[in-house]
């Protein structure tokens, strides 16, 4: 009876053991189950101005963000560029829906302002894209940074193709003519006019000798959001809107008087009065270089007549209208025109197609949209400024995501702009940005259609 | 019927053991795959984040590289514009080897968005070409740089360190899918080793009832063994038993004293009742036969001591007597035997009395080859005592 026991309780001890050893050989396979990089399963609230194709882009690029990023997005758009109404309601929804973060691209800069503290309060990340609030301490902004593409390296972008395909077309750059400027009424307009005349007149300039006084960056962007501001719809970063009412315009001639110009012009003025008062004073001495001062002055003030800049408009019809009349029957000695959003560009396209002016007005744009990509083809447009609305919604989330991971972000990332014509629309890049659901992107099924840049 | 029950406990034992062994064998191939799984994971992820930081890194110097060549920092400008060919066969190395790796097709959808960005860098840049440079229109360069390749170059490095960031993530996904693979397969092998408890403690008890059953077995067989022992005892006592008397009878003898003729000394001697014939004659067998039961009784109760009593046929006994008992004793004995088989015997109420006539035999070692020659010399010592009248004893002549 004994030994029987001891049988037996050898036998328990031995299956045991060998239980044991299968368990712990089964768990030898088990390590490295989490890590960095796992996801974290957090929410995200995407809100964006309006309902129009750029957000939708800026949407997917979002969704995709939170799709890779392993972040639940809840996107929501107001109903107009001016409705900060609805963006307040959503802020508290996701507020109450324990978001981790908000990437928002904001439709006013300051009356979000509430709300985004309450956010901010709770623990909350802020992520602005495309434009950003004004925050009551700037010590202690609301937002943790700013995801957008700069309107005035947009204009930049444009003048400096323009002066690239007038010499590929075989033409001097000192020959153009006058050049039509068919701006918006939306905020953007005026950095992207300024970076536009400002480039084009310098690079005109440089072919007559003469030069023009650097901008100062600092009081154009202080000057541009007073206009802003001033204008009650948007700021210097760009908000998109081609139906928005106000807005600075460019020129003497212009209503409204655009703080951000004047800047610019206020200090060519001032080169005027100092070149005067220098050359009154040194007339005698210096008189042959009063004369080629006066000169260069006369060309400088040449260039600068030679931008001529329509009304501000909000439609593509006012737009074709305020085209047909700078360029009269047979183009009116334009050379080159400009438009500042996505109306004014097809409305230059109209007017050129409908004048029959095609080759011989070199017209470049901003934004694209199917219309403009046929016009482009067609010729009729040289080509068109474009942002990158899905990288703006991507990085926007991947921000948010690194922020709620505790990461430090930079406070400003420009995501450029591009210029797409007729000779490089097939480029990889470009059919990217025209159609980014092109990269296999499965968040949104909502954007077959090019779009970038329609703001 | 035991044995076969045991022979099905061990086989039983056998195949769990086999099974066993088959399933460990199987848990070690499966945690072995799970185990290389992951290795191989966690190679392909370093060697794609090594391939993509190096991509990113030496974009980045091509970026720091233009601009400080727009701004004119370098001593030697066209050195670093030559490296520029070299870092971009770097990143096209990376770029394949990245490529290389069985990625899924998130991370590539990624990934592809960086390359298609890193290429338009590359040809914007090449675009400008040493033209700006050599004509020392830096301040153009710059601003070109700034407003057009700079932004181009840090949304691709954020598109980069996404696909990290995708690649992580897919990598830990499918750790996670093998850590849930490793627990599914403890779980597995924690009900097969319970199942396998289970059928030990099953064959386990079966075993110890086979074996409780097989000792029952066992005993009754040693019972029905003693019972047959006892009877084989008996029928062999029967057969060196006189029936009548109860003495030893001329088997026993034979048994009792062969191995001693070759070597020992004794003393032995043997009786007969002389003339008994005329009992059996004059009264019957039957009388003849209690009244030998009667002598027989007499000599047990006189001479058992002293010697070993056999009836070796109907009215002869043939006493061996004990070693201690010299020739001299021997001789005394014998006298007295006969005096207590001459007395008379009360036979169913009848005195008889008959005269008896014996011989005695010292015996030495070697006198006889078997106890048939003994027996002839004694029978005839005591015929010829017979002959000569009976109610004499004769003693073997040595020869």
């Amino acid at each position: 009876m004994n030994r029987n026991k001891k049988n037996g309780v050898f036998r328990t001890v031995a299956a045991c053991t060998l239980s044991a050893a299968m368990l712990l050989s089964g768990g030898c396979g088990s390590q490295g189950g989490s890590g960095k990089g796992g996801r974290p399963g957090g929410k995200i609230a995407v809100i964006t101005k309006q309902p129009i194709a750029f957000w939708d882009d800026v949407k997917l690029g979002a969704m995709d963000a939170g799709n890779e990023l392993g972040y639940q997005i809840i996107y929501n758009v107001a109903e107009g560029d001016n409705d900060y109404a609805s963006q307040v309601d959503y802020i508290k929804q996701a507020i109450n829906a324990k978001v981790d973060a908000i990437v928002i691209a904001p439709n006013s800069q300051t009356d979000l302002n509430d709300s985004l503290q309450s956010a901010v309060d709770k623990g909350i990340k802020i992520i602005a894209i495309n434009s950003n609030v004004q925050s009551p301490d700037q010590n202690n902004p609301l937002t943790l940074s700013l995801i957008n593409s700069s309107d005035f390296d947009g204009g930049v972008t444009a003048a400096r193709n323009v002066v690239k395909g007038w010499r590929e077309k075989g033409y001097d750059v000192a020959d153009i003519q006058k050049i039509g400027i068919i701006g918006s009424t939306a905020s953007t307009s005026d950095m992207r006019i300024l970076g536009f005349t400002d480039t084009l007149k310098r690079a005109i300039g440089k072919t007559r000798n003469v030069e023009f006084e650097e901008l100062n960056m600092m009081a154009i962007i202080m000057g541009g959001a007073a206009a802003a501001m001033g204008g009650g719809s948007g700021d210097w970063g760009g908000a998109p809107d081609d139906s928005a009412a106000d807005g600075a315009a460019f020129g003497a001639d212009a209503g409204g008087d655009a703080a951000a110009y004047a800047a610019a012009n206020s200090a060519d003025a001032d080169t005027e009065q100092n070149t005067e008062e220098l050359t009154a004073a040194e007339q005698e001495l210096l008189a042959k270089q009063k004369e080629k001062e006066a000169a260069d002055e006369r060309i400088r003030q040449g260039i600068m007549m030679s931008f001529v800049q329509s009304e501000p408009v909000s439609k593509r019809k006012e737009a074709k209208e305020q085209a047909m009349k700078l360029l009269g029957s047979d183009g009116n000695g334009f050379s080159v025109l400009f438009g500042t959003n996505t109306n004014a560009t097809l409305g230059i396209g109209d007017a050129i197609n409908e004048l029959g002016l095609s080759g011989k007005v070199f017209a470049v744009g901003f934004n694209t949209d199917d219309e403009i990509i046929s016009y482009i083809k067609n010729g009729v447009l040289y080509g068109t400024v474009v942002q990158n609305p899905y990288v703006i919604g991507y990085v926007g989330v991947k921000f948010a995501a690194s922020a709620v991971q505790g990461e430090q972000l930079t406070n400003h990332l420009n995501t450029g702009v591009s210029f797409v014509k007729a000779d490089n629309m097939n480029d990889d890049f470009i059919k990217l940005i025209l159609n980014p659901s092109s990269n296999g992107s499965s968040a949104n099924d909502s954007s077959g259609s090019s779009s970038a840049g329609k703001n | 019927m035991a044995k076969k029950n045991n022979k099905g406990a061990s086989s039983g034992y056998v195949f769990a053991a086999i099974l066993v062994a088959i399933i460990y064998v199987l848990n070690t191939i499966l945690v072995w795959n799970i185990y290389s799984n992951n290795m191989e994971l966690n190679n392909m992820t370093s060697t794609a984040n090594r391939a993509i930081n190096q991509i990113n890194g030496e974009l980045q110097k091509v970026s720091t590289n233009s601009i400080g060549l727009a701004a004119n920092l370098y001593d030697n400008p066209l050195e670093i514009v030559a490296d520029t060919e070299r870092i971009y066969a770097n990143i096209e190395t990376n770029e394949k080897l990245f490529e290389s790796l069985d990625l899924p097709e998130s991370v590539m959808t990624r990934y592809n968005y960086a390359k298609s960005m890193i290429a338009t860098f590359r040809t914007r840049l090449e675009s400008l070409g040493t033209n700006q440079l050599e004509s020392g229109d830096g301040a153009t360069m710059t601003e070109t740089l700034k407003q057009d390749l700079y932004p181009l170059q840090i949304t691709a490095s954020q598109m980069l360190t996404s696909t990290i960031s995708i690649v992580n993530a897919e990598t830990n996904k499918l750790l996670r899918r093998n850590a849930m693979r490793a627990y599914i397969l403890m779980g597995l092998m924690a009900v097969i080793a319970l199942l396998s408890e289970l059928a030990i403690w099953f064959f386990a008890r079966r075993a110890k009832k086979a074996r409780a059953e097989l000792e029952e077995r066992e005993m009754r067989l040693a019972e029905v063994d003693a019972k047959l022992k006892n009877t084989r005892q008996k029928a062999s006592d029967l057969a060196v038993t006189n029936v009548l008397t109860g003495m030893k009878n001329r088997y026993a003898l034979d048994n009792d004293i062969s191995e001693r003729l070759e070597s020992g000394r004794f003393q032995i001697a043997v009786f007969d009742m002389d003339n008994f014939r005329s009992i059996n004659d004059t009264y019957g067998y039957d009388f003849g036969d209690e009244y030998l039961a009667a002598v027989a009784e007499k000599l047990k109760e006189e001479f058992g001591d002293v010697a070993e009593i056999y009836n070796i046929t109907g009215n002869e006994f043939c006493f061996v007597f004990n070693k201690n008992i010299s020739e001299s004793q021997a001789s005394g004995i014998a006298q007295n035997i006969q005096r207590v088989m001459s007395s008379p015997y009360e036979v169913l109420n009848l005195n008889v009395q008959l005269p008896c006539s014996g011989a005695v035999y010292h015996y030495l070692p070697g006198d006889c080859l078997n106890v048939n020659s003994l027996l002839v010399k004694l029978d005839t010592a005591m015929r010829n005592a017979k002959m000569n009248g009976g109610n004499m004893i004769n003693n073997v002549m040595n020869m």
